[in-house]
């Protein structure tokens, strides 16, 4: 079992760093492999130079860790709430991240801190994650599950649109859809810079509940009776999740189904196990993320695309593949 | 005789004359219900003249003449609120709602749609055509001619090859041949990057281009929305501010609407041009 | 010293007491069964003496101290709790299911050593899963899942095996597979204790029988003392006996007795 969850990991690694470097080669201006490494180590005042680290490589990095925060965080929440329909977006994290930043951005709330935006998101994030598990409770049915998220979201999501129509900006208006649909267009790497500690912080919490959502598949009793603090893996799970969705969200926007598709997809791989699923996921969505914003640049002329339109386009079709198939298990 | 015949002729001419196409008789209440048109009745009309202008007149970041429309009684461009104002002249434009326009016209009352102006040629038509809608024909020669001025002094010492500058806005949407800052642009003895790109009035400039074609000067309408957005945010990319080009911020009443006016916008371009170093006026 | 003692256990869910003022005590090699009517709170003083509920007065103690003065980790090594209707909700392979019951012997980093798979072995063997060792957890019979679930709990090595009933909905075989092996860990040094409905297997199988009714205990001692007509008809309001047939005893059930059942409503 370790070696075939050994090579899983050699192969999403490999994925990866595939997925960077075409990343790296794509965009509206044709660069040569040549160039594309010289700008990376010996750098110098050249287009190529420039175009490489300030704009494709922040994006790269960003995709890498959205995705990658997207992904573990799914695969914790679907293993915290022992339900496969779990992940930010679903569940109204996201949204709630999205509103709590664009709140503190448009209303100049943060003044000149950096730190503050992706500590709104988080604060928004936590929020909703708090809210779910009061209108959801702990051992709660798909159904009701849904039916928390989707309250969660739609709220979320009226009120980001009313702060942003109550903004003084005459721009506010037309960027709602950053907010709701996510883009990594025409970021810079402060934007990394900003978001990648707190990221970073949700990951190690997320990733050090592993064993003990191995062993919270058998029941929170049997959990309990075999050393496992529940408290203290909620509270890691939350507020390992707040951070990682609330920061990616801060800088990226609300970009949706990516936990919810990854763990889905891995999940065989893993033989089921919730806890050996995270580290593949964290893998997996980095992985998802990059595809995903290359196909955005490729498919795209002039205007982009929302990045979190071609998730959605994949995801949506999935989620419902999924309800179905959890319908006809429990018939 | 002769002369008796001759002063007859000569009333009668005057009476034709008098009667067809000269000015008309200056309209006592007008309205207006669209941004644009409020900035030339505000700048033409006597102030008894005007009844009401939008409720953006007063918006100093979109309105050139927004302290003149202070006191004036503002309206919402609904047709209600038009009716009950009993207008003799109705002012709309680009943008205006369609069916407002439809019903005011239907009820009888004049209206007048004013189109967005793209260059100067169009801005001195709309400006006549104002003038003696509101009965002000001489402001309306007065204001073109100082507009003309002012944009011959802009244009003097444009050089033989001309500096490039563009547009930039937030996403990367730059304005081509056929846009108002395209016009404004030529004005000051600029090239336009989205021209000589091939673009239209309305074209897409990737960033990662940007910095391939180097302009030296770049353009946006940012000049005084000093609130946090995306959109002001984005110039704060480090591409855009470690390049070698100028930019210069207009603001936004520039951008807004095609007016006498605009030719402060062209002045401000042209004192650009002319600070820049010499190597980058090619 | 027994191993397992409880002493005046008060135990209140909501504003209803479930436990009142029990006592029991356990030593190492027994088997015993706690037999009450529905809602009599067996389950939930087995979930009391497992650490997942407290008790309100009195203490329970397991291996000398108090269970919770132990650090849950220490406590799992001791004790194994195996829940009513045990069940995956992933379809994880058996073997790594039954593994998962060497959690209280590692750290969150670290892997399953020689002792862990050795453990994880003879408890698959005992509990005859071996053959299920790659099935999904899920795909299981109700038999199945029984075998491994307790063999889930056999992995911990705890001495102290507190079983909610281990054998309720199965087939006749799985019921007495499964209390003969729960019955061998008593026999070799574990103790257990186990809730049972059917009267029978805690005759045969049990060494004493502890008797819950109303959340008080009504009778405790070895079966052929406790399962009595009387006593049957007191706490179960039922017409039963305890007969002899071939050295092997049984519970005869003749009917039930008239008037009043009380039963306390869950």
């Amino acid at each position: 079992m370790t070696g075939r969850i050994g090579s899983l990991y050699f192969g999403l690694t490999l994925a990866v760093l595939a997925l960077f470097v075409v990343s790296l080669m794509t965009g509206p201006s044709a660069l040569s492999v040549e160039e594309v490494w010289n700008a990376l180590v010996a750098p110098d005042a050249a287009p190529s130079a420039i175009i490489v680290r300030e704009i494709r490589l922040p994006r790269t990095l960003l995709a890498i860790l959205v995705g990658a925060s997207l992904g573990l965080a799914g695969a914790a929440l679907q293993g915290l709430l022992r339900n496969p329909l779990a992940e930010p977006g679903i569940v109204g994290a996201s949204s709630a991240a999205a509103f709590g930043t664009a709140l503190v951005f448009y209303f100049g709330l943060a003044g000149s801190s950096i730190a503050a935006l992706p500590a709104a998101g988080m604060a928004g994030a936590l929020l909703a994650v708090g809210l779910l598990f009061a209108l959801a409770g702990r051992d709660a049915t798909p159904l009701s599950l849904i039916l928390a998220g989707v309250a969660i979201s739609s709220f979320a999501s009226a009120l980001t649109a009313l702060a942003i129509n109550l903004a003084s900006s005459a721009y506010a208006a037309l960027e709602i859809t950053f907010w709701l649909l996510g883009s990594l267009a025409d970021r810079s790497m402060s934007h990394v810079a900003v978001a990648a500690p707190a990221m970073a912080a949700g990951w190690v919490l997320l990733l050090s509940g592993g064993r003990s959502l191995s062993v919270l598949s058998l029941g929170e009793d049997t959990a309990q009776s075999l050393g496992v603090s529940l408290t203290s893996l909620r509270a890691r799970i939350v507020l390992g999740v707040a951070l990682a969705v609330g920061a990616s969200v801060s800088v990226s926007g609300a970009i949706g189904f990516v936990g919810l598709i990854v763990p889905h997809l891995l999940r065989p791989a893993v033989g089921h196990d919730p806890g050996r699923l995270l580290g593949v996921s964290l893998l997996g969505g980095a992985a998802l993320m990059l595809a995903a914003d290359i196909a955005v640049r490729l498919l795209s002329s002039g205007i982009e695309i929302r990045l979190g339109v071609v998730t959605a386009l994949i995801g949506a079709p999935f989620f419902l593949a999924l309800l179905m198939q959890m319908r006809r298990r429990t018939t | 005789m002769r002369n008796g015949a001759a002063a007859i002729l000569f009333t009668l001419l005057a009476i034709c004359a008098g009667s067809a196409g000269a000015e008309d008789a200056a309209p006592a209440r007008v309205v207006s219900i669209h941004l644009c048109a409020d900035q030339f009745v505000l700048a033409l009309a006597d102030r008894k003249q005007i009844a009401s202008v939008s409720w953006l007149a007063t918006d100093d970041r979109r309105s050139h003449m927004a302290t003149q429309a202070a006191g004036l009684r503002p309206n919402n461009g609904t047709a209600e609120e038009i009716v009950s104002l009993r207008p003799d002249l109705v002012l709309a434009g680009f943008r205006s709602a369609r069916s407002t326009a439809a019903a005011l016209r239907a009820l009888g009352y004049r209206v007048v749609d004013l189109e967005f102006a793209t260059d100067f040629t169009v801005i001195r038509r709309q400006i006549r055509e104002l003038a003696r809608l509101l009965g002000q024909s001489a402001r309306g020669e007065e204001m073109i001619a100082e507009m003309d001025e002012r944009l011959a002094r802009a244009a003097a010492d444009t050089p033989a090859i001309r500096p490039v500058a563009a547009i930039y806005q937030p996403m990367g949407f730059t304005s081509g041949r056929g846009s108002l800052e395209h016009a404004l642009m030529t004005a000051a003895g600029f090239d336009n990057l989205a021209e000589k790109l091939g673009m239209g009035a309305l074209g897409h400039l990737p960033l990662e281009a940007l910095v391939s074609t180097k302009p030296a000067v770049l353009v946006n309408w940012m000049g005084n929305d000093p609130a946090p957005s995306l959109a002001r945010s984005f110039y704060d990319h480090p591409a855009l501010t470690g390049g070698p080009w100028r930019t210069l911020s207009l603001p936004n009443k520039f951008w807004a609407c095609g007016a006498w006016y605009s030719a402060l916008a062209v002045e401000r371009l042209a004192g650009l041009r002319r600070d820049l170093p010499a190597g980058q006026r090619q | 010293m027994s191993w397992l003692e409880a002493e005046g256990l008060r135990v209140r869910l909501g504003d209803r007491t479930v436990l009142d003022n029990v006592s029991l005590s356990v030593a190492k090699g027994e088997l015993v069964g706690l037999l009450g009517p529905n809602a009599s709170g067996k389950s939930t003083l087995l979930r009391t003496l497992a650490g997942l509920e407290t008790s309100e007065a009195g203490a329970v103690r397991i291996d000398g101290a108090t269970v919770a003065s132990y650090a849950p980790r220490d406590r799992a090594r001791r004790i194994a709790y195996l829940e009513q209707g045990a069940a995956s909700e992933w379809p994880i392979a058996v073997a790594r299911l039954v593994a998962l019951g060497r959690t209280p012997h590692l750290e969150p980093w670290e892997r399953a050593g020689e002792t862990d798979r050795d453990a994880i072995a003879d408890a698959m063997a005992r509990c005859d899963v071996t053959h299920l060792a790659s099935r999904a957890a899920t795909e299981l019979s109700g038999g199945e899942a029984a075998r491994v679930m307790l063999a889930r709990a056999l992995a911990t090595g705890a001495g102290c095996l507190l079983a909610d009933e281990p054998v309720s909905h199965l087939d006749p075989y799985h019921q007495f597979s499964i209390m003969g092996v729960i019955r061998a860990h008593a026999d070799r040094g574990g103790l257990a204790l186990a809730a049972l409905h059917d009267l029978t297997l805690a005759a045969r199988f049990c060494d004493r029988v502890l008797l819950l009714r109303n959340g008080k205990i009504a009778a405790a001692g070895p079966p052929g003392e406790i399962l009595t007509p009387e006593i049957l008809a007191r706490v179960f309001s039922v017409e039963a006996s305890l007969v002899e047939q071939d050295g092997l005893l049984q519970v005869v059930q003749r009917g039930i007795v008239g008037g009043s059942h009380e039963e306390e409503t869950p």
